[in-house]
C-alpha cells in the first residue's frame, strides 16, 4: 500500500467546497468522501477539516442545516451558497492554471533530457 | 451571520459544536467497530484521528472569529468579581483615577488657555465676557449662565456707556464653492468685535455697520488657515464669490493668522446682523450670542457691573413675559492668572502623575493570573 500524502497548502478549502457542491452533507461523510474519491492517497486531516469548515461557513461559502440522518440521529449538514459556487469555481480555475503550469514546466525538463 | 450574531448566540454554538464532534466522533468509531475493531479501540483510535475533540473545539471558536470578544468579556468579568472582593481597595483606586483625571483636565484647561494659546487681543485684560444670568433656569455645566437674545445685546449696545460690546455666534457650515467642498468652522460677528478685540484683518476690510444689519450685500472675511489650505493663499481671493451653506458672498478680507474666540481658529465670518433666522428677534430665547466687551478708557469692571444690573433690571421691568429674573454679568475674558507659568507646569505633572499612578494601581495586581 502506498503511503499518504499530506495535502498541499489551501487546497483543503477547494476539495470541501467541491464536495459540499455535490449536495448537502456533514463534516463526518465529507471527510469520507475526500479519503474514497481520492482513493486514499491523501490523507484528510480531520483535525482541520472542522475549523475549516466553520471558517468557510463564516465567510458565506457554505450555509449550515441541522437534519436528521438516515439513522436518525441530528447533524450538521453544509451546503454551498451562490458566493461559494463562485468561490469554488475561481478556485477551480486557479488550480488548474497552477498544475497545467507545473506539468509544463516538468514536460521541458524532460524534452531537454533528450 | 454577521460576527455579533455569533457572539450573541454563543451558548447555543458551544452545544451545536459540540454535538457535531461527537456526532462525528460516534460515526466514526462505528465504521471501525464495522471492520472488526473493539469498542474501546476503535474510540480511541476515533479520537486520535481527530486529533482531540477539545483542541478541534478550540479552533473551530478561533474560526468563528468573535475570539477577541469573548475574551475581553471574560477579562472584564473577572476584573469586576476582583474588585468586588475588594471594596475597600476599589474605592481607594477609583477615587485615585477620578482625582487624576479630573485634575489633569482642569490644570491642562488651564495651560491651554494661559500657556499654549494665549489670546492675540490687544489689552487683553481691558476685555469682559458678558452673559445672560438667569434665575431659576440652571444647569448642570452652565449654571445660571446663558447665552445672549440677539434684542438684549442691541440694548445693552445702545445704552452701556462703560462698556464697548460685541457679538458672534458659532455658525459651521459647508463651504461648495470654489474647489472641493469643506466642512467649516464658522462664526457670525458684529461688525464691532475686530475693534473691539483690537485685531486688524490681515487683507483688505474688516466688517463695517453697513455691512451689519439685514439685506445687506453678503460678504465675507475667511480665516487665515482656510484661506492658506484651501484658496492657496492667494490674495485675488478678495473680491471673488464663496458659497458658504449654499449661499453665495463676496470676499472682503482674511482674517490675522490663528485668530481664536474661544476653542480653535476660525474658518470664516459673515456679519451677524444679516441672519434672518426668526430666533435672531425674540427676546425669550439664548440664541447662542456670545458677548465680548472692551472696558472704555477710564471705566472700571465695577462700573461696568453696576450699569449692566441697571440695565437688567430695566428690561425686566419692560418686557416681564422673557426678562423677569434675567441680568448680565461681566468677567474677565482671560483668567487672571500673573506670573505663574512654572507653578502651572508643575501642577499638570503632578496631576499627570497621580493619575497614572492611579491607573497602576487599578491594573496592575488584577492583571496577573
Amino acid at each position: 500500500m502506498p503511503s499518504k500524502s499530506d495535502l498541499p497548502q489551501g487546497t483543503l478549502d477547494l476539495l470541501i467546497l467541491k464536495v459540499v457542491a455535490l449536495g448537502p452533507v456533514h463534516g463526518y461523510a465529507i471527510a469520507q468522501r475526500l479519503q474514497q474519491v481520492s482513493r486514499d492517497v491523501v490523507q484528510v486531516p480531520q483535525g482541520s477539516l472542522y475549523p475549516a469548515l466553520h471558517r468557510l461557513e463564516n465567510r458565506g461559502f457554505l450555509a449550515a442545516n441541522w437534519k436528521e440522518t438516515e439513522t436518525g440521529r441530528e447533524a450538521k449538514f453544509y451546503e454551498l451558497t451562490r458566493k461559494g459556487r463562485a468561490q469554488l469555481e475561481t478556485e477551480a480555475a486557479s488550480w488548474a492554471r497552477l498544475t497545467e503550469a507545473v506539468g509544463l514546466i516538468l514536460g521541458i525538463a524532460e524534452g531537454g533530457a533528450k | 451571520m454577521t460576527w455579533w450574531q455569533r457572539l450573541w448566540r454563543r451558548d447555543q454554538m458551544e452545544i451545536e459544536l459540540e454535538k457535531e464532534v461527537l456526532f462525528h466522533l460516534d460515526h466514526h468509531t462505528a465504521d471501525l467497530m464495522a471492520r472488526g475493531h473493539a469498542p474501546q479501540e476503535a474510540r480511541r483510535q476515533a479520537r486520535l484521528a481527530l486529533g482531540g475533540p477539545a483542541q478541534v473545539a478550540e479552533e473551530c471558536r478561533d474560526a468563528r472569529g468573535t475570539r477577541w470578544a469573548e475574551d475581553l468579556w471574560q477579562d472584564f468579568r473577572y476584573a469586576l468579581r476582583t474588585l468586588r472582593q475588594k471594596p475597600g481597595f476599589t474605592a481607594v483606586a477609583l477615587m485615585t483615577l477620578a482625582l487624576g483625571i479630573g485634575a489633569t483636565t482642569v490644570m491642562f484647561t488651564v495651560i491651554n488657555g494661559v500657556l499654549l494659546k494665549p489670546l492675540l487681543y490687544t489689552d487683553p485684560d481691558r476685555l469682559v465676557q458678558v452673559e445672560e444670568q438667569t434665575k431659576g433656569q440652571v444647569t448642570l455645566i452652565w449654571g445660571d449662565r446663558w447665552a445672549f437674545a440677539y434684542p438684549n445685546y442691541l440694548d445693552c449696545k445702545r445704552a452701556i456707556r462703560s462698556l464697548s460690546l460685541a457679538a458672534w455666534r458659532y455658525n459651521r457650515g459647508t463651504v461648495s464653492q470654489p474647489g472641493e467642498a469643506a466642512y467649516v468652522e464658522g462664526v457670525e460677528m458684529s461688525s464691532e468685535l475686530f475693534p473691539v478685540l483690537g485685531v486688524a484683518p490681515f487683507r483688505g476690510r474688516a466688517f463695517v455697520p453697513e455691512d451689519d444689519r439685514p439685506g445687506a450685500r453678503p460678504v465675507m472675511i475667511l480665516g487665515y488657515r482656510l484661506w492658506q489650505n484651501h484658496f492657496g493663499g492667494s490674495p485675488a481671493v478678495i473680491g471673488s464669490p464663496v458659497v458658504f451653506d449654499g449661499k453665495p458672498y463676496t470676499v472682503i478680507g482674511i482674517a490675522p493668522a490663528a485668530l481664536r474666540l474661544s476653542g480653535d481658529e476660525i474658518d470664516l465670518y459673515t456679519p451677524l446682523g444679516q441672519d434672518s433666522s426668526p430666533s435672531m428677534q425674540r427676546r425669550d430665547r439664548h440664541f447662542g450670542i456670545n458677548v465680548f466687551a472692551r472696558l472704555r478708557a477710564g471705566a472700571t469692571q465695577v462700573a461696568a457691573q453696576s450699569e449692566l444690573d441697571l440695565m437688567g433690571a430695566r428690561l425686566a421691568a419692560q418686557y416681564p413675559e422673557s426678562n423677569k429674573g434675567r441680568g448680565f454679568i461681566a468677567e474677565p475674558l482671560r483668567p487672571e492668572v500673573g506670573n505663574v507659568r512654572s507653578v502651572l507646569w508643575l501642577l499638570l505633572g503632578a496631576a499627570s502623575e497621580c493619575r497614572k499612578s492611579g491607573f497602576a494601581w487599578h491594573w496592575g495586581p488584577s492583571r496577573v493570573r
